[in-house]
């Protein structure tokens, strides 16, 4: 019990040091620069945040942008997933979409949003970008976790006529979730970032990116500065929530003799 | 019966069998000894179908299973899964494959493990536990892969025993493959040596005396001990 609560003092009092050096070397920069206008210190970014929170526009805005990050995410998320188990299983799809997965990855990230501004709406363009940044990430994860899996599990389950929905729950599951759920932490940040910034360029109503984009415009640093503290917030946020799933996914144990018990 | 036939398999440059022929008895354990390389373990994959080779295999009711080295059980998942899973195919019945399951952890003398995860055993439980699946699999063939490989003397002898006891219950064609010649010596109805590459059979012995009377280190198996050790020495 002791060393449980040491650990989570410690999970908390980490994170807090190094916020609180963070904000440190910040008032110092601040203070030696002493341009407020372009260079603000915490304490009118924080005041300019806390204002932001309390104001009417910021939630509807915030969970616009995280809608549309999470719509694009869990397409890319679904879409990964399947291509890369058929791609595991069947060569020749793999083969169709490692070349098409390197382009995505390669594509200027800029070009891709400018050219989907035009294609689209300004409402679709965020998703479709998030889309696209997303799905290579995960797929290149997804296909690694899915080929790493031990060769002599599948050589057992071959042996013993396992049937394939078992094999994938019970070997490929287990095996390949850890890898994918890490890679999806990053890559949701990723994808929020992306989402903003192509809401900045397609000027995306009730988002954001047009927040931050009128902020700018405005000269508002301060405010500009919260934006970007409430979406390192969600970030956090966000990541915490899939190694808290990642954790309970990893931690099942099938039970079925139990189970086979009770009914 | 296990029947290899015109048998041809290489691996990068070298040749491990060509054109090799050997049958198995059926009902009986028949034990294949040779030095590390020789081919034993590619010998139980080609006759398990778990790699390519050319010639052919002919299984009697064509169903093998297989108790490998290391014990391949599904990590995080419970023992009562894992030897589900390995029946499932075979039995449809649930209640059916509860039973048999709880009647072979009884067998190998682990009923109270059913709910653990295989990193919760020792090295010994899972291998017992590796050993109820390779007899509670339904299958004519049995593929035994060193599997008291890297275990204290003490505890090969508990599982050489263990062997013998479930093997009467469910008597089956074995193919078990080993370097140690004790464990041969004690298991075994015919004994093949392979060596060379490609792989010849430079002795292939039977034993008439009944596993009960064998003791490894008495007198009555000196002649074949004698021949083993000559046959493996080269």
């Amino acid at each position: 019990m002791k060393q449980n609560l040491k650990k989570i003092a410690l999970n908390i009092f980490y994170p807090l040091a190094a916020f609180a050096l963070i904000v440190t070397i910040w008032a110092i920069a601040a203070a030696a620069a002493k341009k407020p206008i372009i260079f603000p210190e915490p304490k009118s970014v924080f005041t300019s945040f806390f204002q932001l929170l309390g104001g009417g526009g910021f939630w509807a805005a915030a969970l616009n942008t995280l809608a549309r990050s999470a719509l694009s995410f869990v397409i890319a998320f679904v879409a990964a997933l399947a291509l890369a188990f058929l791609g595991a299983l069947f060569n020749p799809v793999h083969k169709l979409f490692a070349p098409i997965v390197t382009v995505l990855r390669a594509a200027p990230t800029m070009a891709v949003i400018l050219l989907s501004i035009l294609w689209l709406d300004y409402d679709e363009s965020p998703v479709l970008i998030g889309f696209l940044i997303a799905f290579p990430l995960l797929y290149s994860a997804a296909y690694g976790a899915v080929t790493s899996v031990d060769e002599s599990l599948l050589e057992m389950a071959n042996v013993f006529k396992v049937p394939v929905k078992d094999k994938i729950a019970c070997i490929y599951f287990p095996s390949a979730a850890p890898a994918i759920m890490d890679a999806a932490a990053s890559t949701l940040s990723l994808t929020v970032k992306v989402v903003i910034a192509a809401e900045v360029l397609a000027q995306t109503k009730v988002s954001i990116g047009l927040e931050m984009q009128r902020s700018n415009m405005l000269f508002d640093i301060p405010a500009l500065l919260a934006w970007t503290v409430a979406t390192i917030a969600f970030c956090f946020i966000l990541e915490f929530l899939i190694l808290v799933i990642k954790r309970l996914i990893t931690s099942i144990r099938f039970k079925v003799y139990l189970e086979a018990e009770n009914g | 019966m296990v029947e290899l036939k015109n048998i041809n398999k290489s691996f990068s440059e070298k040749k491990l069998f060509f054109d090799f022929n050997l049958t198995f008895e059926s009902g009986k354990i028949t034990c294949v000894l040779g030095a590390s390389g020789s081919g034993k373990t590619t010998l139980l994959n080609i006759i398990a179908g778990l790699t390519e080779f050319q010639g052919s295999c002919l299984k009697d009711g064509g169903d093998i299973s297989y108790i490998f080295q290391k014990d391949r059980l599904i990590p995080r998942v419970s023992v009562y899964k894992n030897l589900d899973l390995s029946i499932k195919s075979k039995i449809k019945d649930k209640t059916e494959r509860k039973k048999a399951i709880a009647d072979i952890l009884k067998r190998v003398e682990l009923p109270d493990t059913i709910n653990d995860i295989p990193q919760e055993l020792s090295g010994g439980e899972q291998q017992r536990i590796s050993m109820a699946r390779g007899f509670l699999f339904p299958a004519e063939i049995l593929l035994m892969d060193e599997p008291f490989k890297e275990l204290d003397i003490a505890l090969k002898s508990r599982l050489v025993k263990l062997f013998c006891s479930l093997y009467d219950a469910f008597p089956r064609t074995v193919v078990f493959v080993t370097h140690d010649i004790y464990e041969a010596l004690l298991l075994a109805d015919r004994i093949i040596v392979i060596s060379g590459a490609p792989a010849k059979i430079v002795l292939d012995e039977k034993i008439e005396l009944p596993r009960a009377e064998r003791d490894a280190f008495g007198t009555e198996l000196d002649v074949i001990k004698k021949q083993l050790a000559k046959a493996l020495a080269g």
